[in-house]
C-alpha cells in the first residue's frame, strides 16, 4: 500500500456522506468478494452500524450482505451494534490508517468505536465482521487512483 | 521454484520443568554466539524461520528457538487434562535458563517478543548476569489488566483457534504482506485450547514488573527495546515507559510499518531494525 496517492478523496478530505455512503456499498463491496462470503457462510443476522447519529440495520444472510436499511425506526432488533463518529470510520478506511485506527478492535479498544449488544454474536465472526467492515477502504483507495 | 532444503534442523529434548518431565521441541540453525528466540503467546516457534533462514544472522549467531510446553510440537505434560494451563514469570524463565543449561549454553544472547518481551524484562531485573545480552521486542514490564475477557479465548461454544486468530488479527501492521500476516494468523489457529488464554495470564496477572524494573542494570547486560508501530498491545507508549523506569535509561526504537509479530509479519522489514541490533552484540564479544 502506499500512502501518498496521486489524486482523489483521502482522509480528511472526505465527509459524512462518504462514510454514509460506504456502508450503504456494503452489499456490492461484500458480496463480490468470494472469499470472506465463504467464509462467513454461516453467518446470517442483522447488525446495527452507527455513523455518528446516523443507523443503519446490515443484514447478513449466509454470509452475502443481503441488506443495508437506513434506520429511521428507533424500536429496530439487531443483534449488535458497531458505533463510531463519522471521522473514526473514515480514519479506518484510509488507504493505509494511522496506528490505532487500522483495526475495529484497535478503535474499541482506543475508545473511538464500541461493540454492545449480544457480543457472542460478534465474536462468532469476528474475523468476518472485521473484514466486512474494513471492505470501504478498497472503494476509497480505488477512488482515490481513478 | 527449484525445490531446496532449508539450513533449520528440529529435534526434541527431553528435560524436567517445576519437577515434571517434559518433551521440548526446539529448531536451530546456525553458528556462533548462542541467540535463544521467544515466540509469542498462543504460537510457536515457526515465528522465527525468516531470521533462522538468514544468512546474515546465522554466519555469526547460533540461533535456537524451542516451542513452549503445550505449544507448537512440544507436548503438556502428562496430566494436562485435568489442570488449567498458566504461564508464569518463574515457571517461564525456569524454562529458558533450564533449556539454556541443558544444551550448554553459554551466556546466550535472548530475544524474545510479547510474553517473550516481558520475560526478557523479568531476566534483566533477575538473571542479567547469565546472558550476553537481551533483546525485548514488543516488551514492557506492565500491561494494563483486560481490555477484553480472556474468557472468549477457551470456550466451546467458539471456535478458539480461529477467535485468538481474529483478536490478534489487528495487531499486524497494514504494510505487512498478506502471505505473511495470515501464515502468523495461522499459527495461532492452530494453537491448543486454552493455550494463548494460559500465556495470556502472565501477560496480564503475574507479570507486573513496574515496582521491580528499577534494578535493571543496563551494564551487567546489555538490554535493547523494539516494538512496532502498530502494535496496540504493547504500544511503543508502553515500552518507552518502562525505559523510563530503568535507572540511566534505555533507547527505545519504534519499528516503523510494523506490528506486534515483527520477526513473522514483515520478515525483510524486522530486518532493517534486527541486524544492527545484532551486529552490534557481534561487535561486543
Amino acid at each position: 500500500m502506499n500512502d501518498e496517492l496521486p489524486c482523489g478523496k483521502v482522509g480528511e478530505e472526505r465527509d459524512v456522506h462518504d462514510a454514509e455512503g460506504a456502508i450503504l456499498s456494503l452489499p456490492e463491496l461484500v458480496n463480490a468478494d468470494d472469499g470472506l462470503v465463504r467464509r462467513a457462510r454461516h453467518m446470517s443476522l442483522t447488525f446495527l452500524v452507527r455513523v455518528g447519529e446516523a443507523r443503519f440495520y446490515v443484514t447478513i444472510a449466509h454470509g452475502r450482505v443481503a441488506a443495508v436499511e437506513r434506520g429511521t425506526q428507533i424500536i429496530r432488533d439487531a443483534r449488535f451494534s458497531l458505533s463510531a463518529a463519522p471521522e473514526a470510520w473514515l480514519d479506518h478506511w484510509r488507504p493505509v490508517p494511522k496506528a490505532g485506527d487500522h483495526d475495529l478492535l484497535a478503535l474499541v479498544k482506543g475508545g473511538r468505536a464500541a461493540v454492545e449488544g449480544d457480543v457472542m454474536a460478534f465474536m462468532r465472526d469476528l474475523q468476518n465482521v472485521k473484514d466486512m467492515m474494513a471492505k470501504p477502504r478498497a472503494m476509497f483507495l480505488e477512488e482515490a487512483r481513478q | 521454484m527449484t525445490a531446496h532444503i532449508e539450513p533449520i534442523v528440529g529435534r526434541y529434548l527431553h528435560l524436567d520443568l517445576g519437577g515434571r518431565p517434559h518433551r521440548l521441541y526446539f529448531e536451530e540453525a546456525g553458528q556462533g554466539i548462542p541467540l535463544v528466540c521467544l515466540h509469542t503467546a498462543g504460537a510457536d516457534n515457526r515465528q522465527w524461520r525468516h531470521l533462522m533462514n538468514d544468512p546474515a544472522v546465522t554466519s555469526r549467531f547460533r540461533v535456537l528457538a524451542f516451542d513452549m510446553p503445550w505449544h507448537g510440537k512440544s507436548s503438556p505434560p502428562a496430566g494436562w487434562r485435568d489442570e488449567e494451563y498458566r504461564l508464569t514469570a518463574e515457571s517461564y524463565a525456569e524454562m529458558i535458563r533450564t533449556f539454556g543449561a541443558a544444551l550448554g549454553l553459554e551466556r546466550p544472547v535472548v530475544m524474545g517478543c510479547s510474553i517473550g518481551g516481558r520475560i526478557v524484562v523479568y531476566l534483566a531485573i533477575r538473571y542479567a548476569r547469565e546472558f550476553r545480552a537481551l533483546i525485548g521486542l514488543e516488551a514492557a514490564d506492565f500491561q494494563p489488566h483486560g481490555w477484553y475477557d480472556l474468557e472468549w479465548l477457551h470456550r466451546p461454544d467458539l471456535h478458539g483457534g480461529e477467535t485468538c486468530a481474529a483478536v490478534v488479527s489487528g495487531l499486524i501492521a497494514p504494510q505487512s504482506p498478506d502471505e505473511h500476516r495470515w501464515e502468523t494468523l495461522w499459527h495461532y489457529m492452530q494453537g491448543g485450547p486454552g493455550v494463548f488464554k494460559g500465556d495470556l495470564y502472565f501477560y496480564r496477572i503475574d507479570g507486573d514488573f513496574r515496582g521491580d524494573t528499577h534494578r535493571i542494570d543496563p551494564k551487567a547486560c546489555p538490554l535493547y527495546l523494539l516494538t512496532g508501530e502498530y502494535d496496540f498491545s504493547c504500544s511503543p507508549e508502553d515500552t518507552r515507559a518502562t525505559a523510563a523506569r530503568i535507572p540511566g535509561g534505555v533507547d527505545v526504537t519504534e519499528m516503523k510499518a510494523l506490528g506486534h509479530f515483527p520477526m513473522s509479519e514483515n520478515p525483510e522489514q524486522f530486518r532493517r531494525y534486527i541486524l544492527p541490533v545484532l551486529e552490534e552484540i557481534a561487535g561486543r564479544r
